[in-house]
């Protein structure tokens, strides 16, 4: 009886740490998924899935330090998967009917944005985390699952990408925060 | 004035946001409908299983005897000496031949592939013959030879938690393989045994008629009848799948291989019956085959 009290309150002392968790992350892992995918839906839908995963690994993560860092790369695998899976679907299903809606962002991001949106995964991926999240590079090494030296190679390399849409101009305020 | 223009563009764009409402009862929800579904299969199958696949690629050759496998003892791979990649995220581990080169990337789908920007992991023959880089500045891909007739390989998956005897216990033979055409997507799905007796033959035109360069099987598990001319066996331990894939094609293979849990929604269509094991296999060819 009181193993079985003990077990209950372990759940509960589990569900309210978890409980924490998700509402201290659960908003920037849905913006960061919005800014991978553009749809808020999907977004919602990702970034949910995102921690149906986290819930059950949290007994293995929650005494590392960094369960949010965890949960940005269980959000990164996903994105990809979801990623690969679209590009099946889009061998063999008609397009789709609803185009996407570009956020405010003013004149010059639009045009920022729909740059970002014609990036391989993997290097919007990295631009994201680098320049909306301020992870650290390492961190994002972690989270994308690639040597840190692969990071600066996706970021050097996407930003060039940037930069022949964007002209020199454009660029040269995207490139400014690219030295730390 | 356009200080930092990436930044800022990102910041406002998620600045547009919808408010999150419920979102912690919707996760509840999502959390429960997960954990039925889960319960049902581990009512079904176990509470874990394995996956072992045995892959071959014959240059040329027919379907193969399911024997060959067996040389060893029971099961055993085809190679001797074998190097293992784990995923400690995905919760699966695979064995390959010691002399071929592996890369990959935790968290993600096992698969092999030689496109860069697809990049997830390259098993490869690591014959360095003929370099088309110089030795300082050589990738891996420059070194290394996407996997070529006649090559075999073992492939071992390991969901967590591995409760699985792998390589002992009865096996039982299972019926062929029956390609299903599912919006040209298939699935390798691993079923539960129901019924014994009617083979199911595999049907190459139907495979032929795919024009993606993508192929899956659906797996009906059955009681051990001999293969047929064109089937492939899948064995189920106790617990644990094994499927021996004989490749009738001679280019290279991406094996597009991942543990996918039983409650996700991905591919509801095949409904509760079906443990996800693999999500796909997919044939490389060569671009200068092509």
């Amino acid at each position: 009886m009181a193993d079985k009290r003990q077990v209950s309150l372990s759940v509960a002392d589990r569900d309210r740490e978890f409980r924490e968790f998700f509402h201290a992350e659960f908003q920037g892992l849905r913006r960061v998924a919005y800014l991978l995918i553009g749809d808020w839906g999907e977004a919602e839908d990702l970034a949910q899935e995102t921690m149906v995963r986290v819930y059950r690994a949290w007994d293995r993560i929650r005494d590392r330090q960094k369960p949010a860092a965890y949960a940005r790369t269980v959000l990164v695998n996903r994105h990809r998967s979801l990623l690969r899976r679209a590009r099946v679907e889009a061998k063999h299903l008609v397009a789709r009917t609803h185009a996407p809606t570009i956020p405010e962002v003013g004149e010059d991001g639009v045009v920022v944005w729909q740059a970002l949106k014609k990036l391989p995964g993997r290097e919007r991926e990295v631009l994201i985390l680098r320049y909306y999240e301020d992870m650290p590079q390492a961190e994002i090494a972690t989270a994308v699952g690639i040597p840190v030296g692969t990071v600066k190679s996706l970021t050097h390399r996407a930003l060039g990408r940037l930069r022949e849409v964007l002209g020199p101009e454009l660029y040269a305020s995207v490139a400014k925060g690219d030295d730390a | 004035m356009k200080d930092d223009i990436l930044r800022e563009t990102l910041t406002r764009a998620a600045r547009g946001e919808p408010p999150v409402g419920d979102a912690w009862a919707r996760f509840q929800l999502r959390r429960r409908r997960g954990r039925r579904l889960r319960n049902a299969l581990v009512g079904l199958f176990g509470a874990g299983a394995a996956a072992v696949l045995f892959f071959t690629l014959p240059s040329g050759l027919g379907p193969g005897d399911p024997t060959d496998v067996n040389a060893g003892g029971p099961f055993a791979p085809p190679f001797r000496d074998a190097q293992i990649y784990e995923d400690p995220i995905a919760g699966f581990k695979l064995l390959y031949p010691a002399d071929w080169a592996a890369r990959g990337e935790p968290g993600e789908a096992i698969a092999f592939f030689v496109d860069v920007d697809d990049l997830d992991a390259i098993l490869s023959d690591v014959r360095t013959e003929r370099p088309s880089c110089e030795p300082a500045d050589c990738r891996p891909e420059d070194q290394t030879r996407v996997i070529e007739a006649p090559k075999r390989f073992f492939v071992e998956i390991t969901p967590i938690p591995p409760d699985c005897a792998r390589f002992s216990g009865a096996c039982v033979a299972t019926e062929g393989i029956r390609p299903m055409n599912w919006i040209g997507f298939e699935q390798l799905l691993v079923t539960q045994a129901e019924a014994s007796g009617a083979r199911t033959a595999t049907d190459p035109a139907t495979i032929a008629g795919i024009p993606a360069r993508r192929h899956g099987f659906i797996f009906p598990a059955r009681p051990r009848t001999p293969p047929g001319n064109g089937e492939r066996p899948l064995y189920w331990c106790g617990g644990c799948a094994m499927v021996e894939y004989l490749a009738d094609w001679q280019a290279g293979w991406v094996l597009d291989i991942r543990i996918v849990a039983p409650d996700e929604d991905v591919f509801a269509d095949h409904g509760p019956n079906a443990i996800r094991l693999v999500e796909s296999i997919e044939r490389y060819i060569p671009d200068d085959r092509l």
